[in-house]
């Protein structure tokens, strides 16, 4: 009987004890692996600068045309104002800068992170240094629009714009000193549409190197076995000419864009105001499941003069399918390029236009996806 | 026999036929009563316990003394999307029972109640967003108060049928704003809200029968009727943007109308057999109905009226699509369940039983390709028990003490979700983890 009347009281203890533990807890949290946004600012606190623009990621004079994160490694191509600018170009869309009122473009690159008053080291970066300047005489114009493809070897290579084509460069490592590759610009014309600019690159399992370029307003695709050989590919064989990557987006997947037939030039006609896609940059990366993924951030131009940032993706570097969502879409941004961090957030850098001073310029910004996640002190 | 058991099949059928009303708790989910969840649920052809108003309502009449029961037990999951924590609460709560026989001549009518009081809410609601991937069956589903209750009736020692209701509850809620906004200064906004919420009531039934040819042998067969929770959320905004001109008036409705929570209906086929005395073996094989599961995604119906000055430069949308009904394209199961259980002692004063389960639940979600993200993956369930009958308890009870004790383990092999589009938002994931639970269980019988 007194086992009996114990096991009882234990018990009543036990489950009165259990039933008073309850507490409700958060959701679940948001799992955004796609890359394609939609992408916040990065903080204040997370890039450590403590006034200016939020989102602010490289605080220079220069007028700042692409930045690129590989790794801990800062790219980007900069130019100072001519002291004696000449009149601004009156055909250029009002947010974009007249880069003939700069002086030559460099690229630099800065590996140092920015630290905050208090000691801690966050996203932004200290300017860079240049590590490589015209030289050539088709660089003469400047190089600029800088994208980095790190080799299986570890080698990295460099690629660049210049007025008259792409060139290459080729370092040991991501702090190492730059060679040039090429001594003539890769695809000087485009389908007759001039010099190919803003190049991005991408490494296919197969060992095919792919070349995305801008030429005409259409993005253009081109491949190498050897990873500097580049040919245009003609993604639609139904038409004698070489034709640009297809940008449309899948009717099913048209929800906030009023549907419309895919525009034959490589353009999406459902985006009603869509004239022109420009400043292509490529992301390779494996999904959770293993899967290889290229990803294309490019800006789309529209009748009314702005312009959104855009991406699409592809399994296998030629066809793409594109996103309804615009990953960032306020201040005309342009010259986006993508970063997946070892933990999985996807840092995206673009610039807008800052006016001041009588000329256009603009400043490199830092996007954060999934938004809810928070950039950790570096 | 035949001629005798055919009306009571007629009614068992009309009793189990299926209705457009139907159940969801935790009960479906992680169980109910410390020995049969220690028994992975293989009880329907013998269960006699207030739990038998849970796994078999015929199962009441099997029980020749007033029974009390009250447990607890508590569900922890370390589930995981993408290799990020899932944050899943825990299922918890109290459970409590009542089984109450009156012998009518050498038959005997038995009632019952069962039910299980969350710990943390009454009953949790969430609404679906399509790019936010979510255990289904593990998110929002258990966490809801469950109350059934049942009657059963013994005609004759070999047979018992029985059947039941299931309480759950729908929600209608309404939300109007009223006001004004400042467009420049928020914080200067004068809006006044009303909001109006209707929990409803709806009932399912439940049906069962068990038939024992002999001592050794007894066969169950259960019905419960399917669940569908509906949800309506109806918000209308009724503003005066201020800060311009001219106060410029904005009409937003939102008219949400979906499913919130199905479970579906299903038939239990029960064996259990005792080889020796001291061993029973109990086998369930259950059959779901999900291939009926309806849309999670709601019927969303958005209107906005609003002419804001052109000097602002926002564009508005022409028009607001709202979201509309995804095939789930779920399929029906099988979930084979068997129960062991071994009397290692056995005298005047007490019985001491030891008991081990398993179940094998193949998941009815498909592998999330598209654009929804409801993730379940095929889970097994292994579990351990022991109870203790205490027998010499005169004069303080004349009856019998039962305490009960289980441990469970749910494993969730990894699976992967690889995405249609190589763009989509989600993007491919893996999901996977274990769950882990205990309970306890005290059962007071009356002679």
């Amino acid at each position: 009987m007194r086992r009996a009347l114990a096991l009882t009281a234990l018990f009543v203890v036990l489950a009165g004890g259990c039933g008073s533990l309850g507490k409700s807890g958060e959701w679940s949290p948001q799992v955004l692996n796609g890359g394609a946004g939609p992408f916040r600012l990065a903080t204040r606190e997370e890039t450590g600068f403590e006034s200016g623009t939020i989102g602010l990621m490289l605080d220079v004079s220069e007028c700042v045309g692409r930045t690129q994160i590989a790794g801990d490694v800062l790219y980007y191509d900069a130019a100072p104002a001519l002291a004696a600018p000449p009149v601004r170009n009156p055909a250029l869309l009002g947010w974009q800068v007249d880069w003939a009122q700069y002086d030559s473009r460099s690229i630099y690159r800065s590996s140092v992170h920015w630290v905050d008053s208090t000691g801690v080291t966050r996203s932004a970066f200290y300017p860079g240094s240049p590590i490589l300047a015209p030289s050539l005489a088709w660089e003469s114009a400047g190089v600029f629009d800088p994208t980095i493809l790190t080799l299986p070897s570890g080698a990295v290579r460099l690629f660049y714009a210049t007025a008259q084509g792409i060139g290459v460069a080729e370092a040991p490592g991501l702090d190492g000193a730059f060679t040039r590759l090429v001594t003539t610009p890769i695809l000087p014309d485009v389908a007759g549409l001039g010099a190919a600019s803003s190049p991005a690159v991408a490494l296919l399992p197969n060992g095919d190197t792919m070349l995305y370029v801008e030429a005409g307003g259409f993005i253009w695709a081109a491949r190498a076995a050897d990873g500097l050989a580049f040919t245009l590919e003609d993604m639609d064989t139904t038409t004698a000419a070489i034709d640009p990557l297809s940008l449309v987006i899948p009717p099913s997947s048209t929800t906030d864009v009023d549907a419309g037939a895919p525009d034959a030039g490589g353009m999406d006609a459902s985006v009603a105001t869509e004239v022109s896609v420009w400043a292509p940059s490529a992301l390779t990366t494996h999904s959770e499941t293993g899967r290889f993924l290229v990803r294309l951030y490019f800006e789309s131009r529209r009748t009314d003069g702005t312009s959104v940032l855009a991406v699409a993706a592809s399994f296998d570097g030629t066809s793409f399918t594109r996103s309804a969502i615009a990953p960032v879409t306020k201040n005309n941004p342009s010259h986006a390029t993508a970063y997946v961090r070892p933990d999985g957030i996807t840092l995206l850098t673009f610039v807008i236009a800052r006016p001041g001073g009588g000329l256009i310029s603009s400043i490199p910004l830092l996007g954060v996806s999934p938004s809810e996640r928070a950039l950790p002190a570096n | 026999m035949v001629r005798r058991l055919a009306p009571l099949l007629a009614a068992f059928v009309l009793v189990a036929m299926p209705r457009s009303v139907g159940r969801a708790n935790p009960l479906d989910t992680f169980g109910f009563g410390s020995r049969e969840v220690a028994l992975g649920g293989a009880v329907g052809a013998d269960v006699s316990a207030a739990s038998a108003a849970y796994y078999n309502p015929a199962g009441l009449a099997g029980a020749g003394q007033l029974r009390i029961s009250v447990g607890y037990t508590r569900i922890m999951s370390s589930l995981s999307i993408a290799g990020a924590d899932s944050n899943l609460d825990p299922v918890a709560g109290t459970n409590f029972g009542i089984v109450a026989p009156i012998p009518i001549g050498r038959t005997r009518l038995a009632f019952g109640i069962a039910a299980h009081l969350p710990d943390n809410r009454i009953s949790r609601t969430r609404s679906v967003l399509l790019d936010h991937p979510r255990w289904e069956l593990y998110d929002t589903r258990p966490h809801k108060i469950f109350l059934s209750t049942s009657v059963a009736y013994q005609p004759v020692s070999w047979l018992r049928f029985g059947g039941g209701i299931t309480f759950q509850s729908p929600s209608a809620l309404a939300l109007n704003l009223r006001g004004q906004a400042d467009f420049y200064s928020p914080g200067a906004s004068t809006l006044e809200h009303e909001f109006r919420g209707n929990l409803l009531s709806i009932r399912y039934p439940h049906a069962g029968i068990q038939v024992t040819p002999d001592e050794h042998f007894s066969i169950g067969l259960t019905y419960r009727g399917r669940l569908r929770v509906k949800m309506r959320l109806d918000a209308q905004v009724d503003a005066d943007l201020v800060g311009f001109d001219d106060p410029i008036p904005v009409h937003f409705s939102l008219l949400n109308v979906g499913v919130n929570t199905f479970f579906p209906q299903e038939v239990v086929l029960s064996l259990a057999v005792r080889p020796i005395p001291s061993v029973r073996i109990g086998f369930d094989l259950e059959w779901l109905d999900w291939s009926q599961h309806p849309s999670l995604i709601a019927n969303d119906t958005v209107a906005l009226a609003l002419q804001l000055p052109p000097t602002l430069s926002i564009n508005l949308p022409s028009e607001i699509r709202g979201r509309k009904p995804i095939a789930m394209g779920m399929q029906d199961r099988f979930v084979p369940r068997l129960g062991v259980e071994w009397r290692a002692i056995e005298n005047d004063t007490l019985a001491f039983d030891v008991r081990g389960g398993y179940a094998y639940e193949r998941t009815p979600f498909p592998a999330q390709r598209g654009v929804t993200n409801f993730v379940d993956n095929t889970r097994h369930a292994i579990s351990l028990g022991a109870g203790l009958e205490l027998r010499d308890l005169r004069p303080t009870l004349d009856g019998t003490l039962r305490f009960d004790a289980h441990f469970v383990y749910y494993a969730l092999p990894d699976r992967m979700h690889q995405k249609l589009s190589p763009i989509d938002p989600v993007g491919d994931y893996v999901s996977g983890g274990h769950q882990i639970g205990f309970g306890l269980q005290m059962e007071a019988s009356f002679r």
